[in-house]
């Protein structure tokens, strides 16, 4: 296989891996909430945020499918499997959408070398705003938030909050495991 | 060479290395490190002078700010050519090639 189509095989690879983390962090998230979450319609430290980020920096807009599926897998809200379609397919939008035009903004390198924290933490913001968009809008079309200050809110903070908790353990792994090499 | 996705994962990652706060090697001391080490290989020598090249973005001083963070932490040695006392050689410590050993 050449060096393109190994290019590709590992976007594949990845997107499949963004869907299970995605629906693994969700699943982890309604553990910590110790609630139902697929009948919440935020949460204040929603982790799978972190996989749209992952997500696009990685593989680009080839995360929407992922997302898309991850979504599919999720949303739940008491809905019929067309409105979760719906709902599923503004989540997947938002964030990569957002991140993209932010990358932009901020001139980032596509092979990422200057993403530095100050970088990372706009692309975090910017992916929190564009899925609190895109999904208080597909709220908003099946008829069950209609952007209320409160629910725009909570998606915001709590896709920023899971998107750095979850930043934070990968550093301090990376961390940890940097200092156990050094001192083996 | 390595596919352009999988450099992404990995500047992705070395991001998060980079974040505060930092281990006893920095993540920019780290990456300085591991740019040192792809000299080494390429050119099979490394002078003081090479690490002024590294670190895109950096000055000169920040570089060599850093080589010295390395050394400090046991992970370079620097030593002056015996026949030019101008030129000072970098080489890496048996941590620093284990650390190396480990990660390959």
């Amino acid at each position: 296989m050449g060096q393109n189509g190994g290019d590709l095989q590992f976007k594949i690879q990845f997107a499949a891996l963004i869907v299970a983390l995605y629906v693994a962090l969700y699943y982890l998230t309604g553990f910590l909430h110790s609630e139902n979450l697929p009948t919440a319609v935020a949460s204040l430290l929603f982790l799978p945020a972190f996989a749209r980020l992952l997500g696009f920096l990685v593989i680009g807009y080839w995360s929407i499918p992922a997302l898309f599926i991850a979504g599919l897998f999720c949303v739940d809200l008491g809905l019929g499997f067309s409105d979760r379609i719906l709902i599923s397919a503004f989540i997947a939008t938002g964030a990569p959408l957002a991140i993209g035009t932010a990358s932009r903004l901020l001139q980032l390198q596509p092979s990422l070398t200057n993403l530095t924290p100050i970088r990372l933490l706009w692309l975090s913001l910017a992916s929190s705003f564009g899925n609190m968009v895109f999904y208080n809008t597909g709220l908003a079309l099946v008829g069950l938030n209609f952007f209320q200050p409160k629910d725009l809110a909570a998606t915001f903070i709590g896709d920023a909050a899971g998107t750095w908790a979850i930043i934070s353990v990968i550093k301090l792994s990376l961390t940890s495991w940097g200092r156990w090499v050094l001192r083996r | 060479m390595p596919d352009f996705t999988k450099i992404k994962l990995l500047n992705f990652l070395i991001a998060l290395r980079r974040l505060p706060p930092l281990s006893e090697l920095s993540g920019e001391e780290e990456r300085i490190l591991f740019e040192l080490k792809a000299v080494w290989d390429r050119q099979g020598a490394l002078s003081v002078s090479d690490v002024y090249d590294l670190g895109e973005g950096k000055s000169p001083s920040t570089s060599y700010r850093l080589l010295m963070g390395l050394k400090d932490k046991g992970l370079v040695d620097i030593s002056i050519n015996e026949t030019d006392k101008r030129k000072r050689h970098v080489g890496f410590t048996p941590v620093a090639n284990k650390l190396f050993a480990d990660l390959s």
